[in-house]
């Protein structure tokens, strides 16, 4: 018998109190007696073959110990690691070392590196190391890649095609030759990046008597990482430690192996010395990775009723180059969540991720699905548009309904459950979406122009892929009851500041029927937690709680058996609360929970342990279903169990005169299955919301015409500010997830997508849909030229 | 953190700052407030040899009102700019344009004279300062003089201040004469940079006075009777000027338009306003 006494309870994150006092130590925090400290030169052209480096003046410089270059790193070390499996994913791979000799490929490459015995003596020494580029026109948009004539970024690949996927289902041409009506266009997706306020770094230590290489790493996926390290310096795995101190935001972009992390671990065994490196934010902006850089072009075919009877659509992706992190992914979850929550018999499908002279996509919240969403939601407002007919209804009339499930997409994709209409339905009621057109009338009375947008949303959770070392659908944590009773839970998932082990705690404090200021969770020290995977995916709690569960019930079972000999009755009169066990029939009879946990270390030989396992520990790794990774012989690939969904409104005002707008109100209805903290999965979503809004309306990566990258700060490049953010209205739909333990689906990423067709769709309304946006950013400028140029959807201008 | 070693002084009066800066005219950045400075320091856009803080000049810091002129120090923070009694009397659209600057810390720190010098287009400060008719007061070895704000601004970031100089003072005309004013800012938000910023001045005599920042650096100017500007529209010749003066593409246009929106709200809010003291305008 379980009782949830904590799980379904909002609390906040344990760690709050701590970091917010300052408390956090990061990875910049580790000091380490005479650590040196390494600066990456990097390269300042987007394509050039590389003719000689010389290191001689950055080596005369006082204070330099060293400076290392590519030719170096290829003798010593072996390639990084892919985080996707390209061979198993039909994409063509490169060998990615951690720095680059005979050509770079995006400006921000790393070409050398530098060790000197304070960090702004490698930085300045880093600038004196001398490198003579031969300049190689390049690529630098994804449809421009493709043409014939197109440099290569990969001679032997003989195209700049990373992968294709294609496919067709039903009849579309049959479905768009009988159609009532066809709409067309094109959708652009800007190039992001996820900015997370702590950058990458990374601090190793070597210590040659004992063998033993420490890293702490702004990272993900400390087990990962610890097998990519080993690898690459080709040295024992179990002689390298990984610890991931706190993490200041990730997003996605610290889950693969970075260049540094290689290098960092490389110089530190070399010398023999600790090494540091930090990284700044140009450098992030640069080399940190980023996304969403994806065209489309579609044509959807629909009935009169405003059902969709066929889509036809073409994804170009721009990964940027082509390396070993794990972005590419991206493009291809893009083309596997579509056509998202919408059942649509007839569906020809196309993706090519193609490689260009940018900085590498690297995994970012919404991984793909942001992009997938809002070609659809872009879709469904088109054929709205078309028809003359209501937003929502279009989308409820086209609706995977809630006992189709489970149901296969057209890609492969096995969704668990859902329940669409619900999420919407309490979507609309939230905005009082009937009662908008008079609020609408009444502003434009006052002079003021407000427009209500929809978007539905679907992001699918815990990816699991085939042959990848990084991103699998299981993970372990380790349950262990300590003499005073106290519990400590070892997770091999982890925490970038999410509060992902406060959650844990309140399910094992359940699972074990503890209290759960008795729990502590640790996490991030491969020396310490079971194999894990860490943190991406939304995965945490799925996998990380699942199995911190499992292992809790395991321990719970042999402590029910103790205390059911000490109480002298059948284990299954049992009862566990309060801090106690006692028997049901004769509850005056209790034993403490200390009292119990004490047998297992002080008696084990006691008349109670007989035949019972001493110490109080179990470590248990949780395996997922509903993952397909073998089409041979399940017939599809399948790589992600649970599919949580949302729908957002977004209410603006329009300032037609500058193109300005503000969100006046922002309502999220959001479906992932069982919620284990309330609190925490709505600041998860305060937080995704705001960088979809970021995405939407400002952040922007931008080139020139060089490849030269022209936002290397916070000044180019604007998140946005607290005071430009509405205040969020969020509620849930539970719809329980059948195929994971908890029903739980996956809290982090739902919130991003949503915002970009959202607000389109709100400035189209208040503007009385005169413009049609579809490329993002939706700047002040960008709306205002839609306004002043007045266009229709693309394609039929 | 700093890209390069720098030598850092903070002298005690502005004519050791003056000597500080003949050491290694070429080589070294005035630190004055650092608003700007330290952002471009941190990434290593500026890297200069040595830095000289006027932070400890407080000669600097004073805003007094002589003989007809107020004279603001070059580092009074926008802060005091804002709350001065002497400004909301004399110059209250000054004092109303840096009450919009940034945000608090920014306001804190930054100071009017640091904001000049960096002259970037949208600073608030400019066409408020502008329509004020304000002059600098430069020093230098050579000793002290003085320039009209239009023949300080060069253009964007650049300023006539020459190697070994510092911008000691804002000199502002005390007149009282002023029927009403209005200084808009087109932003999204409070906080976010500015896309244009203007600032109008209605005088007795019916003469209205309109600069705009934005679209160029300095802002543009002009001087009109009221009766001219009837149907709500700023000068057409201004309007050509800021298309002309504006980068060309897609951001140019937007920008020179903005100009004109920008003008068109700084007329209306300062003529509405004619017969009463007048009111700083919202962004919007």
């Amino acid at each position: 018998m379980t009782t949830h006494r904590f799980v379904g309870r909002g609390m906040p994150a344990v760690n709050n109190t701590r970091l917010v006092q300052g408390g956090g130590r990061y990875v910049a925090d580790v000091r380490l007696p005479r650590m040196a400290s390494v600066a990456v030169l990097r390269s300042d052209q987007a394509h050039a073959e590389i003719r000689s480096v010389d290191v001689s003046r950055a080596l005369a410089m006082d204070g330099v110990l060293d400076v290392v270059t590519g030719e170096e790193i290829a003798e010593h070390t072996a390639p990084i690691i892919s985080s996707w499996n390209p061979v198993e994913m039909g994409a063509k791979a490169v060998q990615w070392y951690a720095l680059c000799r005979t050509k770079v490929r995006y400006q921000g490459e790393a070409v050398a590196a530098v060790v000197a015995e304070d960090e702004l003596t490698a930085r300045e020494a880093a600038a004196r190391i001398d490198v003579i580029y031969a300049p190689l026109r390049p690529v630098l948009d994804g449809e421009a890649a493709l043409s014939p004539d197109a440099p290569l970024i990969e001679e032997a690949w003989g195209d700049n095609v990373l992968v294709s996927r294609d496919y067709s289902t039903g009849q579309p041409d049959d479905a768009f030759a009988d159609a009532d009506g066809v709409v067309e266009g094109r959708v652009v997706c800007n190039r992001v990046t996820g900015a997370a306020m702590e950058g990458r770094g990374c601090v190793a230590d070597y210590d040659r008597l004992a063998d033993k290489l420490t890293v702490w790493s702004s990272t993900q996926g400390p087990h990962p990482l610890r097998t990519a390290i080993a690898e690459s310096l080709r040295v024992s795995e179990t002689s390298v430690r990984v610890i991931q101190p706190d993490v200041g935001g990730a997003f996605g972009l610290k889950q693969p192996t970075f260049q540094e992390e290689v290098l960092v671990p490389y110089l530190a065994r070399k010398h023999a010395r600790p090494m540091r490196w930090i990284e700044t934010r140009f450098e992030n902006f640069q080399s940190g990775g980023h996304s969403r850089d994806t065209a489309f072009r579609y044509r959807a075919a629909y009935k009169a009723d405003g059902t969709l009877t066929a889509l036809d659509i073409r994804v170009v992706a721009d990964v940027g180059a082509p390396t070993a992190l794990c972005g590419y992914g991206m493009a291809f979850v893009t083309w596997y969540c579509l056509p998202t929550l919408y059942r649509i018999p007839n569906v020809r499908l196309r993706l090519d991720a193609v490689v260009t002279n940018k900085c590498p996509w690297n995994s970012y919240r919404g991984y793909g699905k942001d992009a997938a969403t809002f070609l659809m939601e872009r879709v469904m407002d088109h054929v709205a548009r078309e028809l003359g007919d209501d937003r929502a209804e279009i989308r409820a009339r086209n609706f995977i309904q809630p006992e189709e499930f489970p149901y296969s997409g057209p890609s492969g994709a096995v969704l668990d459950s859902g329940n669409y209409p619900a999420v919407l339905d309490k979507l609309l009621a939230m905005v009082d979406y009937d009662g908008f057109g008079r609020r609408q009338q009444e502003a434009r009375e006052e002079g003021r122009r407000i427009g209500l947008g929809l978007s539905m949303e679907m992001t699918p959770e815990g990816a699991s892929v085939p042959g990848s070392l990084t991103i699998g659908g299981f993970d372990g944590t380790t349950v262990r009851v300590a003499p005073s009773g106290e519990v400590l839970a070892l997770t091999g998932v982890t925490s970038p500041g999410s509060g992902n082990e406060t959650a844990i705690s309140q399910l094992i404090a359940d699972a074990l029927g503890c209290d759960v200021a008795q729990v502590t969770v640790i996490q991030g020290d491969t020396d310490a937690c079971p194999w894990g995977l860490g943190n991406y995916s939304s995965r945490s709690v799925m996998y990380g709680g699942a199995s911190a569960v499992e292992a809790s019930t395991r321990i719970r079972e042999r402590m029910v058996t103790v205390a059911s000999r000490m109480l002298s009755c059948d284990p299954d009169r049992v009862v566990v609360g309060n801090g106690a066990f006692c028997d049901r029939r004769r509850p005056d009879r209790v034993v403490e929970w200390a009292e119990v946990a004490s047998q297992f270390y002080r008696h084990p030989h006691g008349a109670f342990m007989e035949d019972v396992e001493p110490a109080l520990e179990a470590t248990t790794h949780y395996r997922v279903s509903n993952v397909y990774h073998q089409p041979e012989k399940q017939g599809r690939l399948s790589t992600y169990p649970t599919w949580p969904n949302g729908a957002a409104a977004a209410v603006v005002e329009v300032d037609p005169e500058t193109g300005f707008f503000w969100v006046r109100r922002y309502c999220y209805v959001h479906d992932a299955g069982t919620i284990v903290n309330p609190t925490l999965a709505e600041a998860n979503l305060h937080g995704a919301i705001a960088q979809g809004l970021g995405g939407a309306t400002s952040e922007r990566i931008a080139y020139d015409a060089t490849g030269r990258l022209q936002t290397v700060s916070f000044n180019e490049y604007r998140p946005p500010r607290a005071v430009e953010l509405p205040a969020f209205e969020l509620s849930h739909v539970e719809t329980p997830s059948p195929f994971t333990v908890l029903g739980a689906k996956g809290v982090g990423e739902s919130g991003v997508g949503a915002t970009l067709n959202a607000l389109c769709s709100a400035i189209e309304d208040a503007l009385d849909g005169d413009v049609w946006l579809s490329e993002l950013p939706l700047r002040p400028e960008t709306v205002w030229a839609a306004i002043h140029v007045a266009r229709q959807p693309a394609g039929q201008a | 953190m700093l890209t390069n070693e720098v030598v850092f002084s903070r002298p005690a009066s502005l004519l050791e700052a003056i000597a500080r800066l003949q050491e290694d005219p070429e080589g070294t950045a005035v630190l004055a407030g650092g608003m700007s400075l330290l952002p471009s320091l941190n990434l290593g856009q500026a890297r200069p040899r040595r830095l000289v803080s006027l932070g400890g000049l407080e000669e600097l810091r004073g805003i007094d009102e002589l003989d007809g002129t107020v004279r603001v120090g070059a580092m009074v923070v926008h802060r005091a700019v804002a709350d001065s009694e002497v400004l909301a009397r004399s110059a209250p659209v000054v004092a109303e344009a840096a009450r919009r600057i940034g945000d608090v810390q920014v306001r804190n720190r930054g100071t009017i004279g640091g904001s000049i010098v960096q002259a970037d287009p949208w600073a608030d400060y400019l066409p408020a300062l502008a329509v004020s008719r304000a002059e600098v007061e430069i020093r230098g070895p050579a000793g002290a003089r003085t320039a009209s704000l239009g023949d300080f601004v060069l253009g964007r970031n650049r300023t006539g201040l020459t190697a070994g100089e510092v911008l000691s003072a804002v000199l502002l005309p005390a007149s009282g004469a002023i029927a009403s004013w209005s200084f808009v800012r087109l932003a999204r938000a409070e906080g976010t940079p500015a896309v244009t910023t203007a600032a109008a001045l209605v005088f007795p005599s019916g003469e209205v006075r309109l600069a705009v920042g934005g679209p160029t650096c300095p802002p543009l100017e002009a001087t009109v009777p009221r009766e001219r500007l009837a149907d709500g529209e700023p000068p057409a010749d201004l309007v050509a000027a800021m298309e002309a003066g504006a980068d060309v593409g897609p951001g140019g246009r937007y920008l020179a338009a903005m100009g004109a929106v920008a003008a068109r709200r700084a007329l209306a809010h300062a003529l509405d306003d004619a017969t009463r003291s007048g009111n700083g305008s919202g962004g919007r």
